[in-house]
């Protein structure tokens, strides 16, 4: 009898024991949004329903609803490096930023950050008026690209409407005061889309504190840096967020196809189920229909803290 | 944006300087206008676009038309006009990309201010452009030893000539000091060595030297011993103890950087002193990956002062990347507000505390 009751016990003992060994994946409480940009060749797909994807957080595949972006409300940061030789120019950045308001629809609201040695916006955020007081864009020398898109970047998304951020810049930073490690964890952490715009061809978009990209150079508040490991950490951001580099592109038309193309995609929303609910969680967003596409969705989001 | 070797200058007073007031006067700019247009702009605190292909051009024609300008006008006028043509110097090489004949365009500009008598036109002068040349670590054009036994007019003799035009003035006194590269250099990562502190100029290198030299070493616990005597002067010391905290935390000496950054929060109330003080500590442990202890300093930075944009950021990250987006964007909306303030880690020099004030005074001053 005492022999059997030990048995028992530690059977019930080991099944307690076992029961703690099972990770508890409490569910993250919060909906969780994803931008996904769905192209096919350069054109955006439209018509897609929920059972059009599947989404996967950690791998677990998650229930979800898809919603056209097209209705809803954007949040638009247009971010122009407005550094060194910008000065030449100037007018036609103006010229170009007026216009890029006059894109922006009146459900929107427009935000517009300029960066050079300093960081200004130089206006906040507000409904979409078709005007933005242009004459507060001036050059500078040096260049906070990170800082800049920070600035963006580091704003959160309203209930109920998206983010876009649009950067116009070469991506030669030399001055901010976040580091490349800082701007690729902040976007891990935004809810934003980034998109980047550069004028000239990609291998202008280079670290300066990283001294295995060709042309680097560091500024004193740089520092040195690690030797670099991986893309440079714009273009990690962009990914991570969702977006896309376009090359080569001048700031008014890229705009406008950026633009169009995010009110063409769509948004996921989900209750994750079956995850862990804090620490980052990888997205995995793919089609189910038959052809070829490509899908432009953020790398993954921080849950909890 | 791309930067380009052929040297343009848009002559345009720095964005830090104007109130937008002005700024938006400047639109308008007829699409060519002459040095002597440029200069008149000054007097109704405008300013006008003016491109010359290179410094040296613009110091050429400064010297013809600027003078001839300034000497041409009423009598009672001429002061403020060779003031002018000073402050456009000055603005001009702060809007220029970095190169050694800036500052020689700054030596010309000095040697003509001191045909007047001394006046608070050109002590402010005199600062805001030994605080460009400290941001610039150009020693060869501050500190006395870098000149040997130059010839009257050398570049390098610009420190001496300010003190010899306002010799009781402690900011100038400790130009040899102050203007000393290591005291002006201001990284987010510290690894440097005492040789890549010293030898640093306008550029680090990426691949910087492997070994410290015995000369650079004691050169720096020179400058530690210099500033640290400065400390008790009731002008120039709680910004000689900053300097030592900076000089500790790049070095890497974070426990010595941070007694000695205490100590100068407990004797002072400036804010930019504060805000800097707060922001050095926090960069000193965010380097050793202590984030609570990085996030309460750049909490105490932006406290100090909360429209400081880089406090903000580096403030603002943090709460981001822990989930507390709100707070980081409130930080950021404050910060962006705000007024232009003095940022610490864009104008880290010793003389740059009160550096917008200094210009838009300048601005102010000449005006009719």
């Amino acid at each position: 009898m005492g022999a059997a009751m030990i048995r028992v016990a530690i059977a019930l003992l080991a099944l307690l024991a076992a029961a703690q060994q099972v990770p508890s994946f409490r569910g993250v409480t919060r909906r969780v949004a994803v931008d996904v940009a769905v192209l096919s060749g350069n054109a955006p797909v439209p018509g897609l329903t929920s059972a059009d994807f599947t989404l996967a957080d950690n791998g677990i595949l998650q229930q979800i609803d898809a919603v056209g972006l097209a209705e809803v409300p954007v949040d638009v940061s247009l971010v122009v490096d407005v550094s060194g030789s910008t000065a030449a120019q100037l007018e036609t950045y103006r010229r170009d930023v007026s216009a890029i308001a006059k894109v922006v629809r009146p459900i929107d609201r427009l935000r517009v950050i300029a960066f050079e040695t300093a960081v200004r916006e130089i206006m906040p955020l507000a409904p979409s008026t078709g005007t933005v007081p242009v004459e507060r864009l001036d050059s500078g020398r040096t260049s906070s690209v990170y800082d800049g898109i920070a600035a963006a970047l580091l704003r959160r998304t309203e209930s109920g409407r998206r983010h876009l951020i649009v950067a116009y810049t070469d991506g030669a930073e030399n001055r901010s005061i976040l580091t490349s490690d800082q701007i690729v964890e902040i976007g891990k952490s935004s809810e934003a889309v980034l998109n980047l715009i550069a004028p000239g061809r990609l291998p202008f978009i280079v670290e300066t504190d990283k001294p295995c990209r060709t042309g680097a150079r560091t500024e004193m508040n740089a520092a040195p840096a690690p030797p670099c490991k991986g893309p440079p950490a714009l273009e990690q951001v962009v990914e991570i967020t969702g977006g896309k580099v376009h090359v080569g592109a001048e700031m008014v038309g890229a705009f406008k196809k950026i633009f169009r193309d995010y009110l063409n995609s769509y948004i996921l929303y989900f209750q994750p189920t079956g995850v862990a609910s804090s620490g980052w969680h990888e997205l995995t967003v793919k089609i189910t229909r038959r052809g070829r596409f490509t899908v432009h969705a953020r790398r993954g989001y921080f849950a909890g803290s | 944006m791309v930067r380009r070797f052929r040297v343009v200058l848009l002559l345009a007073a720095t964005v830090f300087v104007l109130p937008s007031s002005s700024r938006q006067k400047s639109l308008h700019a007829a699409a060519t206008v002459s040095l002597v247009d440029a200069l008149e702009a000054y007097g109704d605190g405008r300013t006008l676009r003016i491109e010359f292909k290179t410094i040296e051009d613009l110091r050429y024609a400064l010297n013809r038309s600027g003078r001839a300008w300034a000497e041409s006008g009423p009598v009672d006028d001429r002061r403020r006009r060779r003031n002018v043509v000073a402050l456009f110097a000055l603005d001009a090489v702060l809007n220029s990309p970095p190169q050694g004949s800036t500052v020689a365009l700054l030596e010309w500009a000095c040697d003509y201010l001191r045909a007047g008598e001394p006046s608070e036109f050109e002590r402010t002068w005199m600062l805001a452009s030994i605080a460009y040349a400290q941001s610039q670590r150009r020693e060869d054009f501050l500190l006395d030893e870098a000149c040997g036994s130059g010839q009257s007019g050398s570049p390098c003799l610009h420190v001496r000539h300010a003190r010899s035009r306002f010799p009781d003035d402690r900011r100038f006194a400790v130009g040899n000091v102050f203007g000393r590269t290591e005291v002006n250099v201001l990284t987010r990562r510290p690894v440097l060595s005492p040789t890549q502190l010293v030898r640093a100029r306008t550029w680090l290198s990426p691949h910087p030297p492997a070994a410290p030299s015995s000369f650079d070493t004691e050169r720096i616990a020179d400058t530690l011993g210099r500033l640290q005597e400065l400390t008790t002067d009731p002008v120039v010391g709680s910004i000689a103890q900053l300097r030592i905290g900076i000089l500790h935390y790049e070095l890497r000496r974070q426990s010595d950087s941070r007694r000695v950054l205490t100590g100068l929060l407990e004797g002072t109330s400036d804010r930019y002193l504060r805000n800097f003080a707060h922001l050095i500590m926090g960069l000193g442990f965010a380097s050793e990956g202590r984030q609570v202890d990085a996030e309460r300093e750049f909490a105490a930075a932006v406290v100090a002062d909360s429209g400081v944009v880089s406090t903000a950021m580096e403030l603002a990250a943090l709460y981001f990347s822990s989930g507390r987006r709100d707070q980081g964007s409130v930080l950021l909306d404050r910060a962006l507000a705000a007024a232009p303030h003095d940022d610490p880690w864009q104008y880290p020099c010793p003389d740059c505390g009160g550096w917008t004030r200094r210009l838009e005074d300048l601005h102010a001053w000449v005006r009719r």
